[in-house]
């Protein structure tokens, strides 16, 4: 009995983390470059004990980053860049190397080649200077006044790899990353990419996880009466 | 749960300045070479949970992380050609290209301007709209009946009885590495910055600079399509991000009623 207490808690804690991740997601529906982060409920093998019979799992939410194309968005300005299909660019940080899907860069006082966070976008593995105007090609190479001047870091994690995330538009990949290969690479100058979030879907996911979550808290209240009558009916002596 | 309210209200405050700055490009619309703004967000710092050891041990679980909302990284100010529109006054002059006019405030420092509707003063002085002197500084004859400016910026002025025209001096046009840098300042003036880069001055008609052309003005470039699209995007997520609120709200209203 207290047992299925403690398993209708753990539901509606699940539930709660569900919708902490939808608040995000909306949250940045309008930020550029933003990867929804997709909760998967998952039931953790029970450890069996022996002579037991099962009993509740262990419950958690596990969240993938969605790498559905966002949408495309045309803003004029030369130095605004969309990655198509796969792919992050490379941000310098101090914390070291960091992807982003963000490609509203510009430039900072000395020319440098910099991403939304203030920190240096990375081509060919260094950082870019650009004097002149500049102009980026569908393979991510950066013209400076016609010059070639570099071609941007195009990278993905190493498959299996799941990305962590710091805030800032910004991604960690601590499985490490690799280049894409070049022909794989497709850029487009003057646009900028959209959140993949997709507000119908976070909807009815917020359905689901607030009536999962009064589903569990059903389940709570049907134990307690449970308990209730064991505690109030059985063993009651009669006169 | 509170977490949840918490990120969807920084959600909601940032679909609130969104809308501020439509509402500021609406308002514009109209104004001489006025250069739309944007707002541009990023996502807040993550909260990873980890699973209990003995969970993570058992089935590889995985840290979840989760987001605590969004912030404003920047308003962007794009410095696209405005539409240009024909006025006949000599006077009024737009830049077709990169370029920006130099004036000079009152207190003895520049600014800078894309809005060239010149007028003179009392003292014959070139000046913007709002009567700041245009650089580097012109002063028209009295007598002068006929005034031109040329495509490279000189200013030609034919007096009174004269045949020829002569020439009062040249226009500077400035240009900046990174115009985005610039700062507003207001009276559709913008001051250098150091993420803007230093003016330099530039040769009309040269290095896409752009000619000034007498006789026009640039219009704003506020798409007013484009504007009340994204006004439309903002409403939705507004409401979509109160929503969010609302279930949490809700949550928590189921939570307290475990206990009868």
């Amino acid at each position: 009995m207290i047992k299925a207490l403690h398993s209708s808690g753990q539901a509606m804690l699940v539930q709660q983390r569900r919708h902490e991740l939808i608040a995000n997601n909306l949250a940045n529906a309008n930020t550029p470059g933003f990867q929804k982060l997709i909760s998967r409920v998952e039931q953790a093998p029970l450890a069996a004990v022996p002579g037991q019979t099962a009993r509740s799992a262990g419950l958690s939410v596990s969240a993938l980053t969605s790498t559905a194309q966002g949408p495309l968005e045309s803003t004029g300005n030369a130095l605004d860049v969309a990655l198509m299909g796969e792919g992050y660019f490379l941000v310098e940080t101090p914390d070291g190397p960091r992807l982003t899907r963000d490609g509203g860069f510009a430039l900072g006082p000395d020319g440098e080649l910099l991403h939304s966070s203030g920190h240096p976008v990375l081509a060919d593995g260094g950082s870019l200077r650009i004097d002149g105007q500049p102009s980026i090609l569908p393979d991510g190479s950066l013209l400076d006044s016609g010059r070639a001047a570099g071609r941007l870091s195009i990278v993905r994690p190493l498959a299996g790899t799941e990305l962590r995330r710091g805030g800032d538009n910004l991604l960690e990949a601590p499985g490490g990353y690799e280049e894409v290969p070049l022909e794989e690479v497709s850029v487009q100058a003057g646009r900028r990419e959209g959140s993949n979030v997709e507000p119908l879907e976070e909807m009815v996911a917020m359905i689901r996880a607030f009536r999962s979550y009064e589903m569990a808290q059903k389940a709570a209240q049907a134990a307690d009466e449970l308990l209730r009558v064991a505690v109030e009916r059985v063993g009651v002596l009669r006169a | 749960m509170m977490r949840a309210m918490s990120t969807s209200a920084s959600g909601m405050r940032a679909q609130q300045l969104y809308v501020d700055t439509i509402a500021n490009n609406l308002a514009n619309v109209n104004t001489t070479a006025f250069k739309a703004a944007r707002a541009e967000f990023q996502d807040l710092l993550y909260q990873t949970i980890a699973p209990n050891q003995r969970q993570a041990a058992a089935a590889g679980i995985q840290p979840v992380q989760i987001g605590h909302g969004v912030r404003l990284a920047a308003v962007r100010r794009d410095f696209g050609q405005g539409s240009t529109m024909v006025t006949g006054n000599a006077l009024d002059l737009a830049i077709t290209g990169d370029g920006f006019f130099r004036v000079e405030l009152p207190d003895g420092s520049y600014a800078y301007t894309r809005d060239g509707s010149f007028s003179l003063d009392g003292e014959g002085s070139l000046v913007t709209a709002g009567g700041m002197r245009v650089a580097p500084g012109f002063s028209f004859p009295e007598t002068a009946t006929e005034v031109g400016v040329q495509r490279d910026g000189r200013i030609l002025v034919r007096s009174d009885g004269e045949q020829e025209s002569s020439e009062l001096g040249s226009l500077e046009v400035y240009r900046f590495a990174n115009p985005a840098g610039l700062r507003a300042v207001g009276s559709n003036l913008y001051a250098e910055t150091e993420a803007s880069g230093q003016a330099t001055l530039g040769e009309p008609g040269q290095d896409g600079l752009g000619t000034v052309e007498s006789g026009l003005l640039e219009m704003s470039n506020v798409s007013v399509v484009e504007e009340m699209v994204r006004l439309i995007e903002a409403q939705r997520a507004y409401e979509l991000n109160s929503k969010a609120i609302q279930t949490a709200e809700d949550m928590l209203g189921v939570t307290s009623q475990i206990k009868r």
